[in-house]
């Protein structure tokens, strides 16, 4: 197809691009305009020519030049610019970041736009390097696809792949010609074999990434950062890891697309079972439970968390979830000659027809029996690979070679395979946590291949642990960076409140000032965990004249200081949420804003946010207001403080009235919400104690709860209630709220079976008002502990609240089912949360403050924005976890104890007991319950396991809430390394 | 989120352009001279627009008739096949359709001596044969053309552009890709004045960036007048060869 | 315009003579200079623009979607936008009714088939800017020229897709163009013992009656039927005339093939 061009101006060309668009089984015929220009820069500081072609941007600023004139020599090359293509940037994108080598990069665009398309995290992760370029590490994105040098049209029979290669090439030759004057050169960096024999016809240097990195005086370090893929190592003759063994393969774009419209192909996501990594469920929307998916092959190379596309499995597989308890620890490949796999390689011939039959069949039998329907994958859809923390399994390696050898990784997330890399540092990196990316899975393996990235550390040294933890957790910890600092006050912490707020100077310094209320009359006081130094709020109470009670939440003034737009709310929104581990906080916002500016420390002035209500007598609202403030807290409690001084009777200050009010309008909140079906959950929580000296972790202690708790959760649930109102009101569409729903009733099956035939109780769930009415009356008279517990595994069945905002969903969808309340947010901690700080800024908005920045008025960006807090969130309660299950089993290393345990599981080959003190749990495998392995008796449908126990002759049976004693001790695993609590029955 | 970057931090758009570069313009007169008094033909990047002026011509219905001046009367038909999916309704008494119609009937009102020809009416035909953004600024464009064909004393020229708000830069000219990811506004200005004869502001715009996409439009607005009126003067010049020959 | 009692009466009678003498001095079997554009809108599939010498003008767009042949019986929608006229009035639905007829039945439903399960569906959407005399030929080149320019996009996904469901896929660049036989459908104007072609509008003013002959695959097909075009010269058609018509057309029709199949 003849494509015309036409001159429009001097450097202005225009052109079309027509292309098919192919989606959902359309074909769209696309044609967009495109046009040409030759004014874009070289970039290049050497460069004499394009300093006088560079035209400025709206800001008046011309672009920066950053290659370097003096870039890195090599011995066969000389000076030189690298070129990438999209692959070496997505397989190597931690090389590329790694500030030893690639220091003088260009990027074409066509390049950019591939990795965007392909990979947005690592896009981003490329954007951020040419961003950041500096005097260490220079990249920059040439846009050959505007160029008129460099534009390449596609030619009759040309994939666009290959025209996309050609137009790099095209970019090397211009580039190359370009710089020649200045003794520059271009080096095309690509795996692909092909591109490369071609780009050297045209006279540009090609290496492939071993190529370009052998070249480098630090090969040797670097080679091990190397990605894994089986190109690489074709030629050496790794037989080895290439078995008989080989996945099924995936199935093509348009069957997997054709298979889920005509609904015999299902997308899901796969979650890999905690107890058993080869055995996953996918949750699909026409199924009550989620389908299964039994062993290596069917599983067929998917991770945890990845979107998979399932097809079922005939009707004669279809098999009861397993109960043995399997990780990839314990699970020896040599053992396991996937007998029972087989079978299945020649049913392939199975029409649509059938198929549709095959999924009626499966629903019902997920109603009635025990037999389940299994799947299996046909192609993954979004691999949710990133960086895993792992270590290398000392029988993986043999310690007397020298050179580069093959390393099985063994990863912290017990859901995944172990990684095979190629490292020459094996015998050193033993004993160590480090940092591993996986590259790539082809069929033949039978483990993903990955390559080394970095070390954290020595095992068990808390440093690379606590490291390795919120890795694991994708937590953001580096340090705040320069851009995100300055956004703070330049007055550090010297920074004061004015005194007067109608003083010239101080409205001339910001003009919002006269909207804020001055609040420093109201006798103020915050109450907090002892030793808590980030203060969001505080609260007073006052009697009115008319005998009403005015009662004001004061939340710190975060986005006074906080504005849209800046590096700093950037820096915010990506980490979304403070991540509390036992020994370590890492800051959401700069600790100069968290503990000092917007804390609200008592004896000091400080900016608030206030919301003040007028309650009656029996706490039901009478006015609301909300407005920025001004308050000095009189005092700063721990709630054992505030406990104290509320119950001293001696104390008759106004402040102590005050508090004692509030507690008593707390009250009677709580009932209120009680009554409206409010859910009392509980959770396992434990608090670890640390030696302060030594900062060694001492002992282990369930959280208590005062009154003074629940005082400041009342009035901080009331005043979310108050503000998720005022802001819907304000903006129906993209007010930032927090939904809860109810959970569905599958959910509940399995606990309400268990208790149905161990105990005779059972769960309601027709409201929220009648599960907590039935979880009351789940009390076990000879075990006050019972409750708790079937509270415990109740939270378990729950479903997760969310973030949303107001568009997502529909008004009756927003009900917090926790809570009981129609609406929902967060406001109170605007210092650790970033939701609280979106709320913030529209109820600001909403009361005329000041403008509500458009990030916050727009679905699509309040949609990516929830979906980031909402993972961040949840990655933040299992950092916080997994910090506490470190710490408690470093505090049992030193006690070993026996202690009294439930059971809350029981598998075919062992059981898993909770212990209340320490708020763990464990698997006890059967072979340490029993000599006698073979003879043990497992009944599923009564969750009982007999066996008989180590030196004893009786059979002893084990029924699921059994409470047993437990001998806890701490051990290290031999093969992963992690040290954790053991449990042995006594 | 979008396939592609839909402003660079190198500073290019889309479709390569940079942020105050209008699209590909190009206009002709007299088009349809068999079938209207006054025709023009418009592409602004991938619109595609036929403007056909009937009159002034007396009213069909006495009640459309003005004793003092003329009425205008604009009927938009945006076809079918001008989108890239091709539509299930024909556009026809669409509440949109008719707010556009209302909505340049107002700006060419004030614009067009109407008290020059009383008791007459003027009908303004549009077909637009594709549609590629910023449609409303080509049709000003087109309207503005057809009449000047068609000999209808006007004051001046309208030209209208349409203004995007990417964050916090303003992008001149939107294609259809740039108007689904920002809100933009479009504007009709008043020959090489600065006087505004429409602004339409469909989404939300921080009134703090109001001033800066208000000038950047209504410099763009002027070159867009001077193609058009660069393209009337060859057309003139045309005409009058053909005439001494 | 307008012609006054008298100008129809004379007219009529120089058309009706022996042989016709036509105002512009054509033959019977002349007609007007055209001009025809294709790929005028990158947008669609296919297009084309006709401009007769009179000033009338009519655009087609061709665009496709792909379909469930099994649940969509119609492989061929036309819609016909006539400027002056209301959408529901009779011309306008008479014209697109005898288009979609024709094509929707002349069209070789097989030149549209993907797989076994899907099909491309033609949407093809004509406006006719103005028109003087019956614009009904004048459409018919147009979707002739329309269709011929139209390209396809290439299915490079199986085309067998009953027992295991593939959804079509498509090469993202590459076209393939329409083959297919296009249905011309011609008007002729009666004047006493005459048939002219391509009637003026002046002359459809006074012919006693139209006729319209379908050509297709090289021979006169249904529909051949009469065709009003005046209110009031109208008369019935003689055997004769409609013979003589088919003729004419079978003499002209293979010219004016080959005139538009070298746009």
């Amino acid at each position: 197809m003849a494509i015309q061009r036409k001159r429009l101006s001097d450097g202005l060309t225009v052109t079309q691009k027509v292309f098919v668009r192919s989606r959902g089984g359309g074909a769209t015929k696309i044609v967009r305009e495109h046009y040409l220009r030759t004014d874009i820069p070289c970039l290049s500081k050497a460069c004499k020519k394009c300093v006088e072609i560079a035209v400025p941007g709206p800001d008046n600023e011309l672009p920066k030049f950053v290659l370097s004139a003096e870039p890195g020599e090599l011995s066969t090359v000389g000076k030189h610019y690298v070129v990438l293509d999209a692959n070496i940037v997505l397989q190597a994108i931690d090389l590329l970041e790694n500030p030893t080598c690639f220091t003088d990069v260009i990027v074409p665009q066509i390049v950019l736009d591939e990795v965007r398309n392909r990979s947005y995290p690592v896009y981003t992760r490329l954007r951020t390097l040419c961003r950041d370029s500096d005097d260490k590490k220079r990249f920059t994105v040439f846009h050959n696809e505007f160029s008129e040098f460099t534009y390449v049209e596609r030619s009759n029979d040309e994939t666009i792949n290959d025209r996309n290669d050609r137009a790099i090439r095209r970019t090397c030759v211009w580039f190359s010609e370009h710089l020649k004057p200045y003794g520059i050169h271009v080096v095309l960096v690509t795996n692909d074999r092909l591109n490369r024999e071609l780009t050297e016809k045209d006279g540009i240097i090609a290496k492939s990434l071993l190529e370009y990195v052998d070249l480098l005086p630090n090969a040797d370090i670097i080679k091990d950062a190397l990605p894994n893929l089986e190109v690489n190592r074709s030629k050496d003759k790794d037989v080895e890891a290439k078995s008989e063994f080989k996945f099924p393969e995936y199935y093509s774009t348009a069957r997997v697309m054709g298979g889920i419209r005509s609904g015999v192909l299902y997308q899901g996501s796969v979650q890999i079972s905690e107890y058993n990594f080869l055995e996953g469920f996918v949750s699909l929307p026409n199924f009550s439970k989620p389908v299964l998916i039994l062993g290596q092959k069917n599983l067929n190379r998917a991770f945890n968390g990845d979107q998979v596309v399932v097809e079922l499995l005939p009707q004669g597989e279809w098999k009861a979830p397993s109960t043995v308890a399997i990780d990839s620890e314990h699970f020896d490949v040599n053992d396991n000659a996937d007998e029972d796999e087989e079978e299945n390689v020649e049913a392939e011939v199975i029409s649509d027809k059938q198929r549709r039959l095959l999924a009626q069949d499966a629903i019902l039998a997920q109603k009635s029996s025990k037999t389940q329907p299994t799947a299996r994958v046909v192609s993954i859809t979004r691999r949710s690979w990133r960086q895993y923390v792992g270590q290398i399994a000392p029988t993986s390696i043999d310690l007397q070679t020298g050179g580069t050898q093959n390393a099985f990784v063994i990863l912290m997330d017990k859901c995944l395979p172990k990684i095979r890399i190629r490292t020459r540092r094996a015998k050193e990196l033993l004993n160590k946590r480090i940092v591993i990316a996986v590259d790539s899975w082809p069929d033949t393996y039978k483990y993903p291949l990955g390559h080394f990235v970095r070390e954290l550390g020595e095992i068990e040294s808390v440093q690379a642990e606590t490291e390795a933890l919120l890795l694991e957790h994708d937590v953001e910890y580096r340090p705040f960076s320069k851009k995100v600092l300055d956004c703070l006050p330049a007055e550090g912490d010297d920074w004061k409140a004015p005194v007067d707020l109608s003083s010239p100077e101080a409205i001339a310094k910001d003009h919002l000032l006269p909207k804020r209320r001055d609040l420093r009359d109201k006798l103020i006081c915050s109450i907090d965990p002892p030793g808590c130094v980030d203060i969001d709020d505080a609260l007073h109470a006052k009697k009115l004249p008319n005998g009403n009670w005015e009662v004001g939440v004061h939340i710190a003034d975060v986005t006074h200081f906080v504005k849209a737009n800046t590096p700093l709310d950037a820096e915010g929104a990506s980490r979304g949420t403070s991540v509390y581990l036992v020994d370590k906080r890492i800051d959401m916002l700069p600790m100069l804003l968290g503990t000092n500016l917007c804390s609200l420390k008592p004896y000091v002035d400080r900016f608030a946010f206030s919301v003040l209500w007028e309650l009656d007598e029996n706490a039901n609202i009478v006015n609301v207001d909300f407005t920025k403030s001004v308050i000095k807290s009189r005092e700063a409690f721990s709630y054992e403080q505030a406990q104290l001084r509320i119950d001293d009777e001696s104390q008759k200050d106004e402040l102590t009235q005050g508090m004692r009010a509030l507690l008593q309008l707390s009250i009677k909140l709580k009932q209120k919400r009680l009554d409206a079906g409010a859910l009392n959950l509980a959770s396992p929580e434990v608090k670890v104690h640390m030696d302060s000296e030594t900062s060694d972790p001492g002992e282990v202690e369930i959280k208590k709860l005062l009154a003074t708790n629940s005082l400041v959760e009342e009035f901080m649930l009331l005043a979310n209630i108050s503000v998720a109102r005022r802001i819907y009101e304000a903006f129906p569409q993209t007010a930032m709220l927090r939904r809860h729903a109810a959970p569905p009733a599958t959910n509940f099956e399995t606990l309400n079976e268990m208790l149905q035939l161990r105990k005779g109780m059972s769960i309601s769930l027709e409201s929220s008002k009648a599960l907590a009415n039935s979880l009351d009356r789940c009390v076990d008279l000879e075990d006050p502990y019972f409750n708790t517990l079937v509270r415990i595994m109740s939270t378990r069945c729950m479903m997760a609240a969310q973030y949303f905002y107001a568009g997502a969903y529909s008004y009756p969808d927003f009900r917090h089912y926790g809570l009981a309340v129609d609406i929902y947010t967060h406001f109170t901690s605007p210092i650790r949360r970033y939701c609280d700080v979106v709320a913030h800024r529209q109820l600001a908005a909403a009361i005329g403050y000041e403008p509500l920045d458009l990030n916050h008025r727009d679905k699509n960006k309040m949609d990516f924005m929830c979906r980031n807090i909402n993972k961040k969130h949840r990655n933040a309660q299992f950092a916080g976890r997994a910090s506490i299950e470190y710490y408690v089993g470093q505090v049992m290393r030193n006690n070993e104890s026996v202690e009294t345990g439930y059971v809350i599981r029981v598998f075919h080959n062992g059981i898993v007991v909770l212990v209340p003190k320490f708020g763990v749990e464990g698997l006890i495998r059967l072979e340490n319950l029993t000599d006698d392995e073979p003879s043990a008796q497992f009944k599923a449908e009564e969750f009982k396991l007999s066996f008989t126990p180590k030196g004893a002759e009786q059979i002893k049976d084990v029924y699921i809430f059994d409470k047993v004693s437990v001998q806890v001790k701490s051990v290290l695993d031999p093969v992963t390394s992690k040290r954790k609590a053991q449990l042995l029955l006594e | 989120m979008s396939r592609l970057e839909i402003y660079s931090p190198e500073g290019l758009r889309v479709d390569g352009r940079r942020w105050n570069e209008l699209r590909r313009l190009e206009c002709s007169i007299n088009t349809h001279a068999n079938a209207s008094d006054g025709s023009s033909y418009l592409e602004q990047g991938n619109n595609k627009v036929i403007t056909l002026v009937t009159g002034p011509q007396e009213p069909k219905l006495r009640s459309q008739m003005n004793v003092t001046k003329a009425t205008i009367s604009v009927a938009l038909n945006i076809t079918r096949f001008s989108k890239i999916e091709r539509s299930k309704s024909s556009h026809k008494n669409e509440r949109r359709v008719l707010e556009m119609q209302t909505a340049l009937v107002r700006t060419f009102e004030k614009n067009v001596m109407l008290h020059l020809y009383p008791r007459t009416q003027i009908e303004i035909q549009i077909h637009v044969l594709q549609q590629d953004g910023g449609l409303m600024s080509s049709l000003i464009n087109g309207i503005t053309l057809a009449l000047i064909d068609a000999g209808i004393a006007m004051y001046d020229y309208i030209s209208g552009v349409s203004i995007g708000l990417y964050d916090t830069t303003p992008l001149l000219d939107l294609n259809s890709v740039e108007e689904n990811a920002m809100s933009s506004v479009t504007l009709g200005v008043v020959g090489k004045s600065e006087k505004l004869s429409l602004l339409l502001v469909e989404d939300k715009i921080p009134l703090d960036r109001m001033e800066s996409v208000l000038a950047i439009g209504i410099a763009g607005s002027h070159r867009i007048r001077e193609l058009m009126d660069k393209e009337l003067r060859k057309h003139g010049e045309r005409r009058l060869a053909n005439m001494s020959t | 315009m307008v012609l006054s009692v008298t100008e129809k009466s004379y007219l009529h009678e120089s058309l009706a003579s022996v042989p016709p003498a036509r105002p512009d001095g054509r033959k019977a079997d002349q007609f007007r200079p055209i001009e025809v554009f294709t790929d005028f809108l990158p947008a669609s599939n296919g297009s084309s623009k006709v401009v007769a010498s009179d000033g009338t003008e009519c655009l087609v767009s061709v665009k496709c979607k792909v379909v469930d042949h099994a649940v969509e019986e119609d492989l061929v929608v036309v819609d016909v936008d006539i400027a002056g006229h209301r959408d529901d009035s009779g011309f306008v639905q008479g014209i697109a009714s005898t288009l979609s007829k024709v094509l929707s039945t002349q069209l070789d439903r097989s030149c549209l088939r993907l797989t076994k399960k899907y099909s491309f569906k033609l949407y093809i959407d004509v406006l006719v800017l103005s028109s003087f005399s019956h614009p009904l030929t004048l459409i018919s080149f147009a979707v002739y020229s329309a269709l011929n320019s139209t390209q396809l996009p290439k299915l490079i996904s199986s085309d067998d897709d009953l027992d295991v469901a593939e959804l079509p896929t498509f090469h993202d660049y590459d076209f393939v163009k329409l083959n297919v036989s296009v249905p011309l459908l011609f008007t002729l104007a009666i004047c006493g013992k005459n048939v002219l072609v391509d009637p003026a509008s002046n002359e459809s003013d006074v012919a006693n009656n139209g006729i319209l002959v379908t050509w297709n695959n090289g021979k006169a097909t249904a529909p051949i039927r009469t065709l009003g075009l005046n209110e009031d010269y109208v008369s019935g058609v003689s055997p004769q005339s409609l013979q003589d018509s088919i003729k004419m057309i079978e003499q002209v029709a293979p010219e004016v093939l080959q005139a538009l199949g070298g746009i």
